[in-house]
């Protein structure tokens, strides 16, 4: 375990010196301050004393901020996911880190370990944020939220652990946008099934492999709007637990058949 | 006794889908690296030898044969407990300082806090990196890469060295740094697989020699016996009336009593010398035909 606990820190120092998440946060300070570009609108729609406007335009900033933050957080767990083996694998540092005492298995569960670490932390600033904005805006998270945001917190480490599963097969410009078009598998079938007509069962079948994302999707909505019915967050969470531990079994599976020659992509 | 390192009739093919194409980047490769050894592995580029270490290493499964570490299988991390490996044109991660990333590999290998500080600052010293040690890795030249590479090799105090390259970057201060610490390390009673272009060097150190050329081992044996001594030994001598002469025995002992002669007749001895090739020439010999692109 304290290999283990060295790799996960040693991937989380790596990427807090990388220039990725330095782009990613001065990118994430933008989004913060891109909704109040329809601020003006608030304040019109408030000097002529119209309640329902004002209201419906701290909604649209609102969902503008949640998008743009999903946006932004998804993009950082693919990248992180797709180059943190990957990277390792191409400029030939895995040599000497798996020359020591070290397996493979603990080697990617480590690397994993320290991916997590990194999207929870930008996932925890996208929560604060959020925090602020529901607090000002319309009324203070309770922890039905702050539960949903945890599964949703979840929901994103898999999107990670996918990308970083393809990587071991794939370079970083394969296996992002195939983790993310597996991330909303669902969504991409549904499409299907209604372009090409699927029977149900044939679309519930498809379906089966991948994540039930809608589980835990009432946060966008408990946050524009505030009569909405909170959907039980248990079975969400567990799921995407399972599904976690699926992917990182996987991704150690692959690792372990893989063969270290020096690669270049 | 086990060797401590092993190869078992090791052969590699890499096969590729589109087009349908085989490589065989390994041949049957047997040979053995015996404790207290230094065996000199060598071959032009494209000859196999990083393929041969990545197997022996476990980051590569072989198609036949077995690769045996210590014993044991090289994918076992027990295995690799006891070695320490200098990969060619080793990387690091660049924003991190010397003493960051080797107090990173000594976790990797189990060493205790205290006595990871004490082993680091012994090693930055010894590879001539403590005036470097606060400047990030990224920063360092391909020599003092090297050095760190060197200082992450030695680090868990191995019974087996594998060194792919070690001299490659190095000035010739530098090279002479490795050569030494490959004595002192033979002389502590490690084995050492050495992997290096320059013979001159090998050949000062080495005990044992394998030659590979595409793919297979093309020679094998003690230095003596590769280089072909103890098939002769030349005498130039001066006789009492100034001329010289040359003359070539079979064993040492008729050499012997060459320079006695020579002595009783007043004559003196201008060399005397085992005949024999550098490994230079051997090396040569052996694979100056093949022409290929690195493996």
């Amino acid at each position: 375990m304290k290999r283990v606990g060295a790799v996960a820190r040693m991937t989380l120092r790596r990427y807090a010196k990388s220039r990725l998440l330095h782009v990613a946060g001065i990118v994430a300070i933008l989004v913060l301050g891109a909704p109040t570009a329809y601020l003006p609108n608030v304040i019109a729609a408030a000097r002529r004393g119209d309640a329902e406007a004002v209201q419906t335009a701290v909604e649209v900033m609102l969902n503008m901020a949640v998008s743009f933050f999903m946006i932004l957080v998804a993009f950082i767990a693919t990248a992180v996911g797709s180059t943190c083996v990957r990277r390792d694998l191409v400029d030939g540092t895995i040599y000497g880190v798996l020359s020591k005492p070290l397996s493979r298995t603990e080697y990617m569960v480590g690397t994993l370990l320290g991916g997590a670490a990194v999207v929870v932390f930008s996932w925890l600033v996208f929560g604060g944020a959020l925090t602020a904005l529901a607090a000002l805006a319309t009324d203070p998270l309770g922890p039905p939220e702050y539960a949903m945001l945890a599964g949703r917190c979840l929901q994103i480490v898999t999107l990670m652990c996918m990308a970083t599963l393809l990587s071991t097969r794939f370079g970083p410009w394969v296996a992002g946008p195939l983790a993310l078009l597996a991330f909303y598998g669902r969504e991409t079938i549904d499409r299907l099934a209604a372009l090409f007509e699927l029977p149900g069962v044939v679309v519930d079948i498809l379906k089966f492999p991948f994540p039930v994302l809608k589980a835990l999707g009432a946060i966008t909505e408990r946050v524009s709007r505030s009569d909405f019915d909170p959907a039980p967050v248990l079975p969400g969470v567990i799921h995407v637990i399972d599904y976690i531990l699926v992917m990182v079994v996987l991704a150690c599976l692959s690792f372990r058949r893989l063969d270290l020659n020096r690669t270049s992509d | 006794m086990t060797p401590v390192l092993e190869a078992r009739g090791l052969s590699k093919t890499y096969a590729s889908r589109f087009p349908r194409r085989e490589f065989t980047a390994l041949d049957d490769v047997t040979f053995e690296v015996q404790r207290g050894e230094i065996l000199a592995f060598l071959g032009p580029n494209g000859a196999g030898k990083t393929t041969a270490i990545n197997l022996l290493l476990g980051f590569v499964k072989p198609t036949r044969g077995e690769p045996r570490l210590f014993g044991g299988d090289p994918a076992d991390p027990r295995s690799r407990s006891r070695l320490g490996y200098l990969p060619e044109n080793y990387a690091f991660y660049a924003s991190f300082t010397a003493p960051v990333l080797l107090h990173y590999f000594g976790q990797l290998c189990g060493i205790p806090r205290m006595e990871r500080a004490q082993r680091i600052d012994a090693l930055l010293d010894r590879v001539g990196l403590a005036d470097a040690r606060d400047r990030p890795v990224g920063k360092y030249s391909r020599g003092m890469r090297q050095r760190l590479g060197i200082a992450q090799a030695l680090l868990n105090h191995p019974e087996l060295l594998i060194l792919d390259e070690p001299t490659s970057g190095f000035d010739p201060l530098g090279r002479l740094m490795v050569r030494d610490l490959l004595v002192d390390m033979k002389r502590a009673g490690a084995s050492i697989l050495l992997s290096s272009h320059i013979l001159s060097e090998v050949e000062a150190v080495c005990d044992r020699v394998v030659i590979l050329n595409r793919g297979r081992v093309v020679r094998e044996g003690t230095l003596g016996d590769v280089l072909g001594r103890g098939g002769g030994f030349e005498v130039a001598f001066r006789d009492a009336n100034g001329q010289e002469s040359t003359i070539v025995v079979e064993s040492e002992r008729d050499a012997q009593h060459v320079l006695d002669d020579v002595r009783r007749a007043g004559g003196v001895v201008v060399r005397y010398r085992p005949v024999g090739r550098s490994l230079e020439e051997v090396f040569l010999e052996d694979v100056g035909s093949n022409e290929g692109g690195d493996a």
